[in-house]
């Protein structure tokens, strides 16, 4: 075996010893029964520095030789870690962190050196080294058994194996060849009409659909692994701005796929600062409103079937609505009396792009981006952004995420010959009508349903295909809904609900407005996914002040 | 027949890194452990030929581990696996009944030097 063979699993052992370097360094502010801390702190920083020698990588074994001596002095008594040594601390192992991705990212270029001279420059009056970089002959001693006022977590039981992303992700890819080849298999037979070989499939289907579950699941991280990091962002964030926050986390086991967890991680710093500048109270105003002077921020994540609602509530000031109509000429519907938003409404306005309601922009938040931000993310994964706050009641902001994006459930529709896929969960209903209940109000062609009239989308006016000849007695809809309204699509055929494997697009055509990806049918044709709120944007508002007018079909 | 081998340390890297060498030279690693505790349960389970133990551990650290596989069989073969400027820990676990050590970072020649050397000490009668 080459060194390099060992990098992935330096990369993941790195990355679990920095953040538990960071969580215990954390957990010594405060606390009274320090030298359990500074013992587990000392192994994981022996551990990277070994781990650091074998790879090669000698500016790391520096860093963490030296923060070693730095540990080892508190341990023996001569340091005292006070709130500025844990900062040091804090920075170093950010420093040491930044240093570590620049080895295994094998940059060439002065960055490296740079990093190293910061983080000894803040280190080495802190630990007795000689600062020349000569070896140091510190003698490490031994670390005697730890007692457990350390968190339970560090010492859990190893019963799992780790398995290398990439694998999965191949795993993942074979089932989704497997999916199409069943399906393709399955138009196979039907054209066979064999009974046998129909049911043969059919139980083959379902032990497919077993391993998808199966594979769906493993794929699945908690949640925890992403929201600890947020512990430190809570800590500096109100430490800068003179907050006190006691911080809280719900639900870390809660399993939520490896891609939409790290696109999470942005919104999530994003609310995560808001709720601190904007939502929780100084001190002094907290004790004036009657509330306790530490505010609370509570990170929760809990599974609901297909989704994982990931919420961020603080017990702040919360949203002053009244400000927000004066200040945002974009009253609801509602007639603009805050008592009358909906929630839909206050969400509109939140989420309009460079909606802010700081006066001054501080460091963190109040720079007129972000909830613009955290909605196109909650959109883009297919998710759903619900924003609840009441006057000096606090503000609690819901994510509805799907658990997984790889395969979803799906309507498939043809038009003119082709086949076209929806996700499932923006179709409302299909419906078949008569020819001739199509009116048309202001130029525009609608439908009358139990809920008023919903505007009637041609597949002509989407992109250019030649007007439908066919002319059946009835005309097939899908009454599809997004935030924005409720349209009725016309197609030729509805084909029906299946699973599809989501292909992502080449370069060339990624990013083309309406279209999410593509998958693979059974005939072997390649059909795309569209994004019904793309698509249909500003298509599904019609003038309902204008008298209908029955048009001939 | 194979030289069974348990190897011990906390750090998953450095147990497939040691593993793999033990492993390319012919013998089994026979079981892997994180600590010290768990260490000396393994040992008397699975009654390896040979233990390669790290120093710094959580919940017991390699020198009292030591102690407690020598108090379970005092022919043990255990080789100690530590990093620069730990003599004098090492040597705590000489003393302890350890027979003889190996350095950070590995050097594949070295380790299967020691461990052929370790393995050929006269077998308990």
């Amino acid at each position: 075996m080459e060194v390099s063979d060992y990098k992935a699993l330096f990369i993941s052992e790195a990355e679990d010893i920095l953040q538990a370097l960071e969580d215990g360094i954390m957990s010594l502010e405060g606390n009274r029964n320090q030298q359990p801390c500074i013992e587990e702190l000392f192994r994981h920083a022996h551990n990277l520095k070994g781990m650091s020698g074998a790879m090669g990588y000698d500016p790391v074994v520096e860093v963490c030789h030296c923060l070693e001596s730095v540990l080892d002095r508190c341990r023996k008594g001569e340091l005292e870690i006070t709130a500025i040594s844990a900062d040091i601390l804090l920075r170093t192992n950010d420093l040491l962190r930044e240093l570590v991705q620049w080895q295994i990212s094998e940059q060439e270029g002065p960055r490296g050196q740079e990093l190293l001279d910061r983080v000894l420059e803040l280190l080495l009056p802190l630990s007795e080294l000689p600062a020349t970089g000569e070896e140091g002959k510190a003698q490490d001693s031994t670390a005697p058994g730890s007692e457990s006022a350390w968190p339970a977590n560090f010492h859990s039981e190893v019963t799992s194996t780790r398995v290398d992303l990439s694998r999965l992700d191949f795993l993942m890819d074979l089932l989704g060849e497997l999916i199409i080849s069943r399906i393709r298999l399955g138009s196979l037979v039907s054209e066979i009409g064999s009974k046998n070989l129909m049911e043969e499939l059919s139980s083959s289907s379902r032990l497919i659909s077993e391993i998808q579950k199966e594979v769906m699941e493993i794929r699945l991280i908690p949640v925890g692994l992403v929201f600890q990091r947020f512990k430190r962002l809570v800590r500096d964030v109100s430490r800068e701005l003179g907050k006190e926050v006691e911080f809280k986390i719900v639900g870390e086991d809660i399993g939520l796929d490896r891609t939409v967890l790290e696109s999470m991680v942005d919104p999530l710093v994003h609310l995560i600062r808001n709720a601190i500048d904007h939502g929780i109270e100084k001190p002094s105003a907290r004790i004036a409103a009657g509330k306790s002077s530490t505010g609370r921020i509570i990170l929760s994540a809990k599974r609901e079937r297909n989704h994982v609602a990931l919420e961020i509530a603080d017990d702040g000031r919360g949203i002053d609505f009244k400000k927000i109509l004066a200040e945002n000429d974009s009253g609801g519907a509602s007639g603009g009396s805050p008592e009358e938003l909906t929630e839909e409404e206050i969400c509109r306005i939140l989420t309009k792009p460079g909606f802010s309601t700081k006066e001054d922009v501080s460091r963190y938040s109040g720079r007129g981006i972000g909830m613009d931000i955290v909605k196109k993310t909650t959109d883009s994964l297919g998710g759903s952004l619900h924003i609840k706050s009441g006057s000096g009641r606090g503000t609690t902001i819901t994510m509805l995420i799907p658990v997984n994006l790889s395969i979803i459930k799906a309507l498939l529709f043809s038009i003119n010959g082709g086949v076209h896929v929806l996700p499932i969960e923006y179709v409302q209903e299909t419906l078949r009508f008569e020819r001739g209940v199509f009116k048309t109000i202001r130029g525009r062609e609608v439908i009358q349903t139990n809920d008023g009239p919903i505007p009637v989308i041609r597949v002509e006016e989407i992109f250019p295909s030649p007007p439908e000849t066919g002319k059946s007695r009835f005309i097939k809809v899908i009454r599809v809904k997004t935030d924005e309204g409720t349209v009725a699509l016309v197609v030729n055929r509805i084909i029906g609900q299946q699973d599809v494997v989501i292909k992502g697009l080449p370069s060339m055509i990624r990013g083309i407005g309406g279209i999410s990806g593509a998958t693979i049918l059974g005939s072997g044709k390649i059909a795309f996914i569209w994004d019904p709120r793309v698509i249909f944007q500003g298509r599904s508002t019609y003038e309902s002040d204008e008298k209908a007018v029955v048009l001939e079909d | 027949m194979k030289s069974r081998v348990l190897v011990v340390d906390d750090a998953i890297f450095m147990r497939k890194m040691i593993s793999d060498i033990l492993e390319g030279y012919g013998m089994e690693v026979v079981g892997e452990s994180d600590t010290g505790s768990d260490a000396v349960e393994k040992y008397i389970e699975l009654k390896p030929d040979l233990v390669t133990m790290d120093i710094i551990m959580p919940e017991m650290n390699g020198i009292d581990a030591v102690r407690g596989i020598i108090a379970a069989d005092a022919q043990a073969r255990i080789i100690m696996c530590s990093a620069l400027g730990q003599q004098a820990l090492v040597q705590d676990a000489l003393t302890a009944g350890a027979k003889d050590f190996l350095i950070k970072p590995f050097n594949p020649s070295r380790v299967i030097e020691v461990v052929s050397r370790v393995l050929n000490l006269a077998s308990p009668v």
